[in-house]
């Protein structure tokens, strides 16, 4: 552990000269900040070092392979944070009058119009500042298409065991009953449990395609058709779009309603969480209920229309995470509709070149072939008196950030591998032949892969310690000490 | 440019090892929808290379007009230090994921909890989490936490909150899970007389932001006592950088204080990616929403950090999670801890008092040149509204400054009808305000 920039009693820097003014506050002391803030007194020079040796104990895609399922962990194109780091981007600000900032609004149109082509949508919002804030948009939007055909009964969203953990929390939150189905044998949708809960009082089915098992709901056009027959709307959940783009429209599946993760999908940055952008995608019925404002062309003019008497309003302060579209529109400028396609392309071929490769040590339990992640299954590992954290724990000592572990929730064990485009196939190699290691590792010394990692700043923490007796600030920390 | 690494026969390898020609020849996807309308239908041009892309960018930056401006609203234009770029630039933070794997990702953990320790004490609250998206979500989610604590529905909420953050909360009504009970505020601040004749026992929680969107510094005190005694929750809205002057949220016993971060090291950024603060009392924090980072020990028994308190979260409650937040604004609150750690404490006091000077000396100006008068004669910090003899006379102003390239003020027609010849000015130190005093003295 780096000590606490608390702990400094240095002198800060003068970033600005004192002013005099008149000196005087003319506000009540009551109403005034008496107390010391208990900002650090750290000078910029030890300031710069405690964060750059911060930043040594963080793994990024630029330190290594990330595998992380259903995150899509790409290479992110230095070029945009060129791009996204111009003063003309960063100083505009979202108030001042539109004639200052027909860049940006040309950029989210045209934006717009490139995602509706990927997509096959009608209309785009860009106010969701990630995936899961593009979910509760799409569910808001499908309560209001349903309000305004005065269809109220509507009070159920239906999701697959097997989908992402936002998806129910979205539904719920947006005050809808949650009806979870189960998975078939082949990991996809079952089309009888599906009939068996659809009926008048479903609002819409929310959908993973590929699923999160990387495998393609093959049925997709009859469950489309189930959904809509019944009254309901599709909502495509984005985070699997990757080995889509270029191939398959989510409009031409039968969607009404998609949030894209421009932070997966499209390139941009994690952030080590955020900020993402979830951009929502909507069909020709659903656009009368997008968010204000929407952009308007008109000749080389773009402005703002917030004249959408049936709109639901708005979901962000703003615009949405402009800077962070920025990123986007100019990643899929860089690639073009060839450079899309390869990428779908790759994507699908790693993620089954090292599927073919990593069978053999760990049971695959749903065989089929498929798109951009699969998951396997580390019962295994049991026999060794192991688990599939052990595993992930023992790739770190290898190099590697850990796949995404124990998701899904209908795969005992899980481990859900996502090697993404950007890797090249010597990478996926060494990947297989550090995988079999491992493997053999298990059966030979367990304890290796049990008290793994060895060579992190930090053993196995404690969870449940952290949890029983939280410790949030460095003043509980410091009254902990006591 | 398409950022994939192989080489042809690489590739090919990859395609004959699975046998294959096309990927569909694996899925087997409906070619009703396989490829269907990419053909035909596709507006993406070609690839381009970097310095075609490069060139791409200019061209749209530059019909971004650059101007000065005196525009706030709940976005400033403050100075960043240089290092607060360089440090958020470093590819190990801004390239990383969320900290799932802590062994991984110590540092970024580390970080986080700093942020919530700085977060905690600027705000003088027990417990921050590690953001929200933006200050209007952060509302909503203050809104919801109100009603999952007390598990009543009421909401007052005054007129003179930022609007931009009460049309997200209208929004996210759309099923009616709130009574939102408006109360206008013609003066300027909120009267705890409307308060209290609008309280009652099925009120969970009373929203008060100061200063307010009008500048305003609110008598947080009595509205807070009142509050209290009727037995209400207190969210706090606040501009963080105003704490180097106006009292904190938990000096006044708020139960939950939101915020918009930007002003702490963001830049204003066509207003995103902006950070959504959240602050609460430790009773609360098992209902806070989000990421919270929390110190542990680790085998050998040193300190270390994880993500903790997840039995809230969305991907182990599922519909049982009381918010669907997953991505966050990680690398924002990061730039909101450089920021804060560089001016430190008497950094930030000071860029507070100049934001007040600056704004009271401009205010000054226009109404001693009688060009408009103060809306509200109530203490302001760094913004306030001018209300001018017309709303001809506001354009006049206006547009004579806009000539002169300065950006006056924000028309509070566009979110009060009656507010027709009302302007919002905010001020901070990227004001040249010496320049300013010069055009205000040519006007005519």
């Amino acid at each position: 552990m780096e000590k606490f920039i608390f702990e400094y009693k240095e002198k800060s820097e003068l970033y600005l000269k004192k002013e005099e003014g008149d000196g005087k506050v003319e506000i009540s002391k009551d109403l005034l900040q008496k107390k010391e803030l208990g900002l650090p007194n750290i000078s910029e020079g030890t300031l710069v070092r405690h964060f750059t040796n911060l930043s040594r104990n963080n793994f990024g895609v630029d330190n290594g392979f990330y595998p992380l399922g259903s995150c899509t962990m790409k290479y992110n194109p230095k070029v945009n944070e060129k791009i996204a780091g111009n003063d003309k981007f960063l100083n505009s600000h979202p108030l001042m009058d539109e004639e200052y900032f027909q860049g940006n609004l040309e950029l989210l149109y045209n934006m717009g119009e490139m995602l509706k082509s990927i997509s096959g949508m009608a209309g785009i919002t860009f106010q969701p500042a990630a995936g899961a804030h593009g979910e509760v948009t799409g569910i808001m939007l499908i309560r209001a298409y349903h309000n305004f055909k005065k269809d109220t009964k509507r009070n159920k969203i239906i999701v697959p065991d097997s989908s992402h953990g936002t998806n129910p929390a979205t539904a719920a939150i947006a005050d809808f009953e949650v009806v979870e189905i189960r998975s078939n044998k082949d990991g996809l949708v079952d089309l009888n449990a599906l009939k068996k809960v659809l009926g008048p009082d479903t609002a819409a089915l929310m959908l993973t395609n590929p699923n999160t098992l990387g495998l393609f709901e093959k049925e997709i056009l009859t469950i489309s058709k189930m959904v809509h027959d019944a009254g309901a709307l599709l909502y495509y959940d984005g985070a699997n779009l990757n080995p889509l783009l270029g191939r398959v429209r989510v409009a031409d599946m039968g969607f009404d309603v998609v949030h894209f993760n421009l932070h997966k999908s499209f390139s941009t940055p994690h952030g080590g969480g955020g900020p993402g952008s979830g951009p929502v995608g909507v069909s020709k019925d659903i656009l009368p209920f997008l968010p204000v404002p929407i952009i308007k062309k008109d000749k080389d003019l773009f402005s703002f229309n917030y004249d959408l008497k049936n709109s639901i309003g708005h979901v962000h302060s703003f615009y949405g995470n402009f800077n962070v579209i920025v990123r986007a529109y100019f990643y899929i400028l860089e690639l073009g509709i060839e450079g899309l396609r390869k990428v779908s392309e790759k994507a699908i071929l790693n993620a089954n070149y090292l599927k073919e490769k990593l069978k053999k040590y760990l049971e695959l339990p749903y065989k089929s072939n498929c798109l951009h992640e699969f998951v396997l299954s580390g019962e295994k590992l049991k026999a060794f008196g192991l688990h599939t954290t052990d595993l992930a724990k023992r790739l770190i000592d290898y190099g590697y950030h850990p796949p995404t572990i124990y998701f899904p929730l209908i795969v005992p064990e899980a481990i859900m591998i996502e090697p993404v485009e950007t890797e090249t196939k010597e990478v996926l190699d060494k990947f297989a032949r550090d995988f079999e290691k491992i493997m053999n590792e298990a059966s030979s010394q367990p304890d290796l892969l049990k008290e793994a990692p060895h060579n992190t700043p930090v053993k196995r923490l404690d969870d449940v310690m952290a949890a029983r007796n939280p410790v949030l600030t460095f003043d509980d920390y410091e009254s902990s000490n006591k | 440019m398409d950022f994939i690494p192989d080489i042809k026969d690489d590739i090919e390898q990859l395609r004959s090892f699975l046998n294959i020609q096309d990927v569909n020849d694996l899925l087997k996807i409906d070619p009703l929808i396989y490829l269907k309308k990419f053909e035909s239908h596709s507006i993406l041009p070609e690839g381009l290379s970097e310095k075609e892309v490069m060139n791409e960018a200019s061209l749209l930056q530059n019909k971004n007009r650059s101007i000065e401006y005196y525009i706030g609203g709940g976005i400033y234009h403050h100075y960043i230090p240089a290092m607060v770029d360089e440090i958020s630039s470093r590819s190990e933070f801004y390239t990383s994921y969320t900290p799932y794997q802590p062994e991984l990702s110590q540092g970024y953990l580390q970080a986080m909890f700093e942020y919530q320790s700085v977060i905690s004490r600027l705000t003088s609250m027990e417990v921050s989490n590690s953001s929200l998206y933006d200050g209007a979500t952060a509302l909503v989610e203050a809104v919801n936490m109100a009603f999952n604590i007390t598990r009543k529905n009421e909401i007052i909420i005054p007129s003179n909150i930022n609007p931009h953050y009460l049309n997200v909360l209208k929004t996210y009504n759309i099923s009616n899970r709130f009574q939102l009970n408006f109360v206008p505020t013609p003066e300027g601040i909120v009267s705890a007389d409307d308060i209290r004749t609008r309280i009652s026992d099925n009120t969970a929680a009373v929203v008060l932001q100061n200063p307010n969107f009008f500048g305003l510094v609110e008598d947080v005190n009595s509205i807070s006592r009142l509050v209290k005694e009727k037995g209400a929750l207190l969210i706090a809205v606040f501009y963080p950088l105003s704490l180097g002057l106006l009292k904190s949220p938990g000096d006044y016993d708020t139960d939950i204080a939101i915020g918009e971060g930007q002003s702490l090291g963001l830049y204003p950024s066509f207003g995103g990616p902006l950070l959504g603060i959240i602050a609460t009392k430790k009773k609360y924090m098992r209902k806070l929403p989000g990421r919270l980072v929390g110190m542990t020990n680790d085998s050998d028994d040193n300190k270390g950090f994880v993500l903790t308190l997840q039995a809230r979260e969305q991907h182990i409650r599922r519909k049982m999670a009381f918010s669907n937040i997953c991505s966050n604004q990680a690398l924002c609150a990061l730039r909101s801890l450089l920021y804060c750690s560089a001016m430190g404490e008497e950094g930030l006091r000071n860029v507070a008092l100049i934001n007040y000077s600056r704004a009271h000396k401009v205010a000054r100006l226009i109404t001693d040149k009688k060009i408009a008068k103060l809306k509200f004669n109530l203490p302001f910090f760094n913004e306030f509204v001018l209300e001018f003899s017309s709303e001809k006379e506001m354009s006049r102003f206006r547009n004579y400054l806009k000539k002169q390239n300065v950006l006056f003020g924000l028309p509070l027609i566009k979110y009060y009808k009656e507010y027709n010849k009302d302007l919002l000015v905010s001020t901070t130190e990227m004001n040249d305000t010496d320049r300013l005093k010069d055009l205000i003295v040519q006007f005519k």
